[in-house]
């Protein structure tokens, strides 16, 4: 019997490493793609975000003859999807999706900043526009009540993020700071559980993506105060931005792709004319309009650019608050 | 029960259970949509945080030994749930700038190992056994007995369910284990659980089912997905261009029913299904252990991998797996340690939550939460108390 589990132990061990170094064990750089690529998404599944990417996954892996296979990664708030993708090897078979926010969480998380220069941006396909919103019964009418009651009563007014450091909370932290207001933000993981705090009046206000409460402020629920982008949204004429309200700020959540550092240049412009063609789709164009959300597409040197200025403006901003790493 | 021969009774309650449990709460669900939405609504963070002090209380329950080395298990639980990075400022903690560990230690991986690998090394260490069930198999149907042992097990399981589904931020993993320990605090023979009693298969398998149906009605009713499954039903619903909300039984009662008809359908199928391979998967335990364990030990190894093809991973339920090995020699219950590594992260993240909207007075302020404490506490003090009252009482 002895040697029996000796022999039953031989089996395992071979079985196993072979399991292991099989899938290594591909080919080199034939056509690029040969096998399935894995697009990291740093939001949980079933967001705007999320589906967005996924609509842009499908359309592009018919250009690309190969799946394009999400993996939803939400950790750190969205971060760990950027780290996850900055570390992979730069073959191709692993992207993620990008913005302007990754490179602010870095500046908060990290103790020096990456940059712009460190990864092989593929491009931008479109913006979410984040609106602040209180529940129906809230006896809040415009933006300029929240702010004086949060004058009057300092560390009550709370507002829930759908992830910690995102742009809507640099505009609303902005916002505290001008007017000398003490408001808090919450951070939850996607914008899902948020909404139930705010309608269940757990906390004060929402500063979340405008488009996806179209349907809870149409029954009453939530009303919107004010959109935190450049411009009002047509679906809610009579909604101000920050900037029509006086405050010399927005914030838009940029959407795009990247890759890690290095790739070799046919692989990037293949990547870059594939997904530049999926946000022609006619699905992902229809998902973006009906959400209320600007279709804004960038090519990766024009991205790339957009990236390095609007960090410019950024990373001070956020040591400004206060939210840079601390040691 | 699969030791005792009985493992195709097991699968079959499981199955019944969970049928009845699934299509008691669509019926629910049918019925008591709105008045439950508000409810849920209701529970904000610190309500959450203290659902999941109650949850882990349950671990009390769980542990088949004393209830301080559960305890112990559960803390040790919390406290690698904590590895990976902070959920509300995002600095990496004991990851030892490994990039593996920034999402946290896997649950699957952990689990495997501590389940699968430990398992397999434990009886590794015997002269290996000819095979895993010495008695004979019988009946694969349970029986009228089984049935009658059940029936409270399954009311209890649906009613914890669905009670527990329905509020936000969940997983399944709750109304489970509250529903095991559950069982085991009704039962007039506690000390049998894990030696295979009915009534720890019947309730939780029950419990889940009515989760899920349960899980459906604040997404339904209010477009608002209580967990990650309903947050990807939501993005198929907009996807097709329909927006869940409050208006959404109105505007489109044709979606609505038509989701409710096919679960339905679908606990239906879970039983046609289910019954007729009972007789199949039995069968399993039949091959040769010799045989069996390295099968076992490869799946563990090929699904750990298959996740994220990430060695490391494995080496984690490797390293896991002889941890387990050692927890059972020293006789450790793996599972409170387990819940506390899925609920860990919940608890944190509405922890911090709860103190930035408020003091930590909050918790004892707001009347569900307060509520919901007093009773882990009182799991917690009143458990040990009754069992030290025995001891004391049955002394000379």
């Amino acid at each position: 019997m002895r040697t029996s589990s000796v022999g039953g132990w031989g089996i395992a061990l071979v079985l196993s490493l072979v399991a292991v170094i099989l899938p290594r064990t591909s080919t080199g750089q034939g056509a690029y793609p040969e096998r399935p690529i894995s697009m990291v998404v740093g939001h949980s599944p079933g967001g705007n975000a999320d589906l967005g990417l996924r609509l842009l996954a499908e359309a592009a892996s018919k250009t690309l003859g190969q799946p394009v296979v999400v993996e939803n990664k939400p950790g750190g708030n969205s971060f760990l999807e950027f780290v996850t993708v900055m570390n992979a090897k730069p073959d191709g078979y692993t992207i993620g999706d990008h913005s302007t926010m990754k490179y602010d969480l870095s500046v908060m998380y990290e103790k020096t900043p990456r940059k712009v220069e460190d990864s092989s941006v593929i491009g931008m396909y479109w913006a979410v526009v984040h609106g602040v919103a209180v529940q129906g019964e809230s006896p809040f009418k415009t933006f300029k009540d929240m702010v004086e009651y949060a004058r009057a009563n300092p560390g009550k007014v709370t507002f829930a993020v759908p992830n910690a450091g995102a742009p809507p909370q640099l505009a609303m932290e902005w916002v505290g700071k001008k007017e000398k207001i003490n408001w808090k933000a919450v951070p939850f993981k996607g914008l899902a559980p948020a909404v139930p705090a705010l309608l269940g009046g757990h906390v004060t206000s929402i500063a979340g993506l405008a488009g996806a409460h179209l349907e809870q402020v149409k029954a009453g629920k939530m009303r919107l105060l004010a959109i935190t982008g450049a411009t009002r949204l047509p679906d809610f004429p009579n909604v101000p931005t920050l900037r029509e309200l006086g405050y010399d700020i927005d914030a838009q959540w940029d959407i795009g792709l990247v890759a890690p550092k290095g790739l070799p240049q046919p692989v990037l412009q293949k990547l870059r004319d594939a997904f530049a063609a999926a946000a022609r789709d006619p699905k992902f164009v229809k998902f973006v309009k009906d959400n209320n959300m600007p279709l804004a597409t960038m090519d990766g040197e024009q991205y790339s650019k957009y990236l390095k200025q609007s960090f410019e403006v950024r990373a001070p901003l956020i040591r400004e608050l206060g939210l840079a790493f601390k040691e | 029960m699969a030791r005792k021969g009985r493992a195709g009774p097991a699968l079959g309650i499981a199955a019944f259970g969970s049928f009845i449990g699934g299509t008691l709460s669509v019926i629910g669900l049918m019925f008591l949509a709105p008045p439950l939405v508000e409810v849920a609504l209701k529970f904000g963070p610190p309500e959450i945080f203290a659902l999941m002090i109650f949850g882990l209380t349950m671990i009390v329950y769980l542990g088949s030994g004393s209830i301080l080395k559960s305890l112990l298990m559960g803390t040790a639980g919390l406290f690698l749930s904590t590895v990976g990075m902070d959920p509300v400022t995002g600095i990496t903690r004991f990851t030892g700038g490994n990039n593996t560990l920034l999402d946290g230690v896997g649950l699957i991986p952990v689990a495997m190992g501590m389940f699968g690998v430990a398992e397999v090394l434990e009886n590794l260490e015997q002269t290996v056994p000819r095979l895993v069930v010495s008695s004979k198999i019988r009946g694969l149907l349970p029986n009228a007995k089984d049935w009658y042992d059940s029936r409270w097990a399954i009311v209890r399981g649906t009613l914890v369910g669905f009670g527990l589904g329905i509020l936000p931020g969940g997983s399944t993993a709750l109304p489970t284990f509250i529903s095991y320990g559950l069982e085991k605090r009704c039962s007039k023979h506690p000390e049998k659980f894990g030696t295979g009693v009915i009534e720890g298969v019947a309730g939780p398998e029950t419990a889940n089912n009515a989760a899920t149906g349960a899980a459906m009605i604040p997404l339904l009713s209010m477009g608002i997905p209580a967990n990650v499954a309903m947050a990807v039903l939501l993005g198929a619903f907009i996807l097709h261009g329909i927006q869940p909300g409050p208006l959404l039984m109105g505007k489109h009662p044709e979606l609505f029913w038509g989701t409710v008809a096919s679960m339905y359908i679908g606990n239906i199928f879970l039983l046609i299904l289910n019954l007729p391979l009972i007789g199949l998967w039995v069968q399993i335990l039949r091959i040769p252990y010799l045989l069996l364990f390295p099968l076992i030990l490869v799946f563990t190894f090929i699904g750990t991998y298959s996740l994220n093809s990430n060695s490391t991973e494995i080496l984690i339920m490797v390293l896991f797996g002889v941890i387990g090995y050692v927890m059972r020699k020293l006789r450790y219950d793996g599972a409170p340690f387990l819940l506390a590594l899925i609920l860990g992260p919940l608890l944190e993240t509405a922890f911090r939550q709860s103190l930035i909207i408020g003091s930590p007075a909050i918790f004892f302020q707001r009347p569900i939460s307060a509520g919901l404490l007093g009773l882990a506490f009182l799991l917690l003090v009143v458990g040990p108390l009754l069992q030290w009252r025995k001891k004391s009482l049955a002394l000379p």
